[in-house]
């Protein structure tokens, strides 16, 4: 899942892209409005913003935001703490505020939150057929039993959950990890398919030619894939 | 200066001024009797005078008659003055004082005075006495001292009695001329009353009396002086609370995320230890911020504040904070608003939920309440953990008091800032433990009486179809 992070500050940028990182998110670091507007339309899920940014007030970036296609969700990250500050930000379209200091894992459980919302999800699980996926701890099982996936194999997973029945392109597949693997690899998005196909079988993703990739059904090892 | 104090000045100075002119005008006259009693004594004197020396003549052409009336040894009436009132009264006496000739209202003892030139008094009369040499004989001419009195209560008369006319016109003058200054300095008092807190506007100079003038410019720069203190003050307190916050947040961030990263190393203590001293000193600054932005001099707003929203976007705040540590918050918010400050109001329930995280530890629930009735609107923050056993609640408002039981981790200042933000309010802190009912818990209430003032009006929330029998229930951590 990809998220655009608006922070000013390095040190706390840096440490927020690392933490969500390791939570398996996609992120995007940018230090002021320019460059964040130079990042849309983009296929963020969440932008993180700070309010108090060099070259103007975070909240003039959310018009812009609404205008995409899939809006994101909007978290204010700032250090304006007043009750007014929030309700100025919340009535500007935020959709949650968080003041600094903040827990990082106070952060993360915001996200999932508001991922959660969006997808009209009331519980923190997702449930894609046998598959069951806790975001808070990381966790997928299948049919009750845990599997172990690396922090790019749960974030593709994580996106096709997030979209269950949709077909994916290879773009949104690859954007959705592109952070957590560097890696200059053309095929990324088909290797990690592969791996994930080993672990769920190989019905679990299917391959619409021409398209994209589409979960199907996790579990079964035989019959035809797609492909 | 009200408007009561106005109308005693105008009448102060009203009656100053009339009593003044009062006594001057009494004085005047006063001076003018004397002067004219002098010239009313003159000019009756010279009359008198003037009068004897005419009777002094017609008294020898009666030569006869008088040597007659001595011959018989009687005496005879003599000719009239000829005055419409015989004013006067006459005797003609010889040497020896014997009368020979008086006017006939004339009692023989009414004019016993020396037989000498010139003016005496004798009871109720003026009386000339004039010599004839050649005949030697005295005409002793009087006329009543009471004409000149009243000639000279006349006059008085006539120029006091203009007084009370002139006294009631002056007081109408001076009424109206000091009421328009007192106007004007009212005018210029209700300017400074009116004054905005929020605002520190000038005070208008337009329609200023000159002398007045002066005053209200050196109060507009005071003003100036004040608004300008003031923003530094707010400029202060909230770029501080910016400038301070980012950096440690990004310090515990980096500590956080050092903390995850040093999961199942060697440096997994020190890395949570150096998380939790960031975090302890982050609830430090954050009290010590909001101790600062309590006790400033920046004026608080009045306008409505809907505690029902204070209560949910508290409970959104503070619902996936990691110290809750498995205890729920909830929302209670029936319809319910007070005359405030919306950040004050929220400064003071955030540091009412932060006691609770800290001192509610082991409870299982933090509960926000808001509630309006005829008497009070209330907003109360309660939670089961243990309360404060054996510890005098009200004393826990006392800065860097902490209760008896008081787990670790708080700096003892929450409650008093609260306090301390109530009181600005026009509110008041109300803490009881355990909680009514229970055997147990902690209950911080912030509550608004309808009469006691008039930032505290409390009325239930027109708008909102919430039903204050069954509130709302909000969140969940």
């Amino acid at each position: 899942m990809r998220i655009l992070l608006v922070e000013d500050d390095p040190t706390l940028g840096s440490a927020v892209r690392d933490y969500l990182t390791r939570e398996t998110y996609a992120v995007d670091c940018v230090e002021c409005l320019a460059g964040a507007r130079a990042c849309l339309p983009g296929n963020y899920k969440v932008v993180v913003l700070d309010l108090g940014l060099p070259d103007g007030d975070g909240l003039s970036l959310l018009p812009l935001l609404r205008k995409e296609i899939d809006p994101p969700a909007v978290l204010i990250l700032t250090a304006q703490d007043r009750l007014s500050d929030r309700v100025r930000g919340l009535d500007a379209g935020a959709d949650d505020y968080l003041v600094k200091p903040f827990d990082l894992p106070e952060l993360a459980a915001r996200l999932r939150a508001l991922v959660r919302r969006r997808a009209g999800r009331r519980s923190p699980q997702i449930e894609l057929g046998a598959l069951v996926i806790d975001p808070g701890a990381h966790e997928v099982r299948l049919a009750g039993t845990l599997v172990e996936l690396t922090a790019q194999e749960y974030a593709l997973v994580i996106a096709f959950a997030e979209h269950p029945r949709q077909v994916l392109s290879r773009q949104q597949l690859e954007d959705a990890i592109h952070t957590l693997d560097q890696s200059a690899l053309s095929n990324i998005v088909e290797v990690y398919v592969s791996r994930l196909r080993r672990k769920f079988g190989r019905h679990s993703i299917r391959t619409i030619r021409g398209f994209g990739y589409q979960w199907g059904v996790a579990g079964t090892v035989d019959g035809e894939d797609g492909e | 200066m009200t408007l009561t104090g106005a109308g005693s000045v105008t009448r102060a100075v009203a009656r100053s001024l009339l009593l003044g002119l009062t006594l001057l005008w009494l004085a005047g006259v006063l001076g003018s009797g004397i002067v004219l009693k002098r010239l009313i004594d003159q000019k009756s004197d010279d009359e008198l005078q003037e009068s004897g020396a005419i009777l002094m003549s017609l008294v020898s052409h009666t030569e006869d008659l008088l040597i007659t009336a001595a011959v018989l040894g009687e005496t005879k009436p003599g000719p009239t003055t000829g005055t419409a009132h015989e004013r006067f009264i006459y005797q003609i006496r010889d040497a020896a004082g014997g009368v020979l000739l008086r006017s006939h209202n004339a009692t023989p003892d009414l004019l016993d005075v020396p037989l000498q030139e010139g003016f005496v008094d004798a009871g109720e009369w003026r009386v000339v006495t004039i010599a004839d040499p050649v005949n030697k004989r005295f005409l002793q001419l009087a006329d009543p001292l009471a004409e000149r009195r009243e000639a000279l209560v006349s006059a008085l008369l006539w120029l006091t009695v203009p007084l009370g006319v002139l006294l009631a016109f002056a007081a109408f003058i001076v009424f109206r001329a000091s009421r328009s200054l007192v106007q004007q300095v009212q005018r210029t008092a209700l300017a400074v009353s009116r004054q905005d807190p929020q605002a520190l506007g000038l005070l208008p100079l337009d329609g200023v009396v000159t002398e007045m003038r002066p005053a209200v410019e050196a109060t507009n720069r005071l003003l100036a002086r004040l608004a300008e203190a003031l923003e530094a003050e707010r400029s202060f307190t909230y770029n501080s609370a910016h400038e301070i916050r980012t950096p440690i947040a990004a310090a515990l961030a980096q500590a956080q995320l050092l903390a995850a990263n040093a999961t199942g190393t060697g440096l997994t203590d020190q890395a949570d230890a150096l998380v939790r001293a960031l975090a302890r000193l982050a609830r430090l600054a954050e009290r010590l911020l909001a101790l600062a932005r309590a006790e400033g001099a920046q004026p608080l707003a009045d306008e409505w504040v809907d505690l029902a929203r204070v209560v949910q976007l508290t409970v959104d705040e503070f619902h996936h904070n990691p110290r809750l540590r498995g205890r729920r918050i909830v929302g209670e918010a029936s319809p319910a608003r007070v005359r405030g400050d919306l950040d004050a109001v929220g400064l003071a329930v955030r540091n009412l939920v932060e006691n609770a995280l800290v001192h509610g530890a082991g409870g299982t629930v933090i509960r926000l309440v808001c509630k309006a009735t005829r008497d009070a609107t209330t907003l109360a923050v309660i939670d089961d953990g243990p309360g404060a056993p054996g510890t005098d609640v009200s004393s826990l408002t006392n800065r860097f008091a902490r209760g008896s039981g008081a787990a670790g981790g708080g700096a003892g200042l929450g409650l008093s800032i609260v306090d301390t933000l109530a009181r600005r309010m026009g509110a008041k802190l109300v803490l009881s433990s355990p909680v009514e009912g229970h055997r147990t818990g902690f209950e911080a209430r912030l509550v608004w009486n309808a009469t006691s003032s008039a930032g505290a009006v409390a009325v239930p929330t027109g708008t909102s179809s919430r039903s204050a029998r069954s509130p709302d229930r909000i969140g969940k951590g």
